[in-house]
């Protein structure tokens, strides 16, 4: 159940972020996160409404972007999609790879009223 | 209004983590992060760890459990330098934790750390803590498919120890099929098998240590 840290953490950045820029209410939060994270949307919903309870962040929509695992392969230079757990470059079957994305865990936005 | 943020969220235990990393290269000290399900064997792995290696290198261990002592408890009897972080519930031990934790050695004196993180193995390696390298730890008793249920710790582990092999007989742990999600997900990934109680394999893994520690330790 990560994913309470993760909200919180998430909490604290968009309330900055609101109070900077003097919003009374904030409606949406843009995420994006890799495929390779092991966070589930439902419950990252359910920890945001504990979390933001009583705020000016409370029934803000979640709206996560999933990413797709993206490597580059050393031995041949290409670019491939992660598909069903398989690390291993898709043109020469090396394994010698380098994360391009998947990993990312990324507030793009938010969107409220002054 | 749409105001664009663009910050990853666990930027501060990530920048945390850095620092940490920065520390224990100016002191050469390798810091491993055990990572594996509640009951795989961490803590006897440390204990037969600790027996055979503390008269070698200067070790400390960072206990990482959600309310107990119990685990750090069985280590006292080695007279090493020991701190318990309890986490109150949360699934992971954080980079700064670790920090706090890392402030109470004289790293100067030290070659080598081992943080044995709360059993779980989803949550801890999402985590980074500016670990020399991740460890996983996976019994046999859990069964062949975890690989393959739990990617990220096996993309993210330098080592993997399958433990309790001595089990096999008595499980339906399937060694070939194991090997084969492993290979699909991390193929270069060394595994040591073992068993604490039969001691087996263990040399192999005081070997990968020392060999770590030649390559980056204390001179």
């Amino acid at each position: 159940m990560h994913e309470l840290t993760v909200v919180s953490n998430i909490f604290k950045i968009i309330l900055e972020t609101a109070e900077k820029n003097n919003l009374s209410k904030i409606s949406k939060i843009t995420l994006k996160v890799g495929r390779q994270r092991h966070l589930a949307p439902d419950l990252m919903k359910f920890a945001f409404d504990s979390v933001s309870k009583n705020t000016i962040a409370y029934g803000a929509s979640l709206d996560i972007e999933r990413v797709d695992i993206q490597m580059k392969c050393r031995s041949c230079d290409i670019d491939f999609t992660v598909k069903n757990n398989t690390y291993l470059c898709i043109a020469c079957g090396s394994a010698n790879l380098e994360t391009i994305a998947g990993k990312d865990l990324l507030i793009e936005s938010i969107e409220g009223e002054v | 209004m749409e105001i664009a943020i663009m910050k990853a969220v666990l930027e501060e235990n990530d920048d945390r983590a850095r620092e940490i990393e920065g520390l224990l290269k100016e002191k050469k000290v390798l810091l491993l992060n055990l990572i594996s399900s509640p009951g795989s064997g961490k803590t006897t792995l440390l204990e037969k760890t600790l027996e055979h290696l503390k008269d070698k290198y200067s070790i400390a261990v960072i206990e990482g459990d959600i309310a107990t002592a119990r685990d750090a408890e069985r280590l006292e009897k080695y007279q090493i330098p020991l701190v318990v972080i309890n986490t109150d519930g949360a699934c992971h031990l954080n980079s700064m934790s670790i920090k706090n934790a890392l402030d109470k050695f004289n790293l100067d004196n030290l070659d080598l750390i081992f943080v044995e993180n709360v059993g779980n193995l989803v949550c801890p390696s999402e985590f980074d803590i500016g670990e020399s390298a991740k460890i996983a730890i996976l019994s046999t008793a859990e069964g062949d498919d975890k690989p393959e249920k739990y990617p990220l710790l096996f993309r993210e582990s330098e080592l993997m120890i399958l433990n309790k092999i001595d089990l096999i007989p008595y499980t339906n742990f399937n060694k070939k099929s194991f090997y084969k999600d492993l290979e699909k997900i991390n193929k270069d990934l060394p595994v040591i098998e073992t068993s604490c109680t039969k001691n087996e394999g263990l040399t192999s893994w005081f070997e990968w240590i020392g060999q770590r520690i030649k390559d980056g330790g204390k001179s």
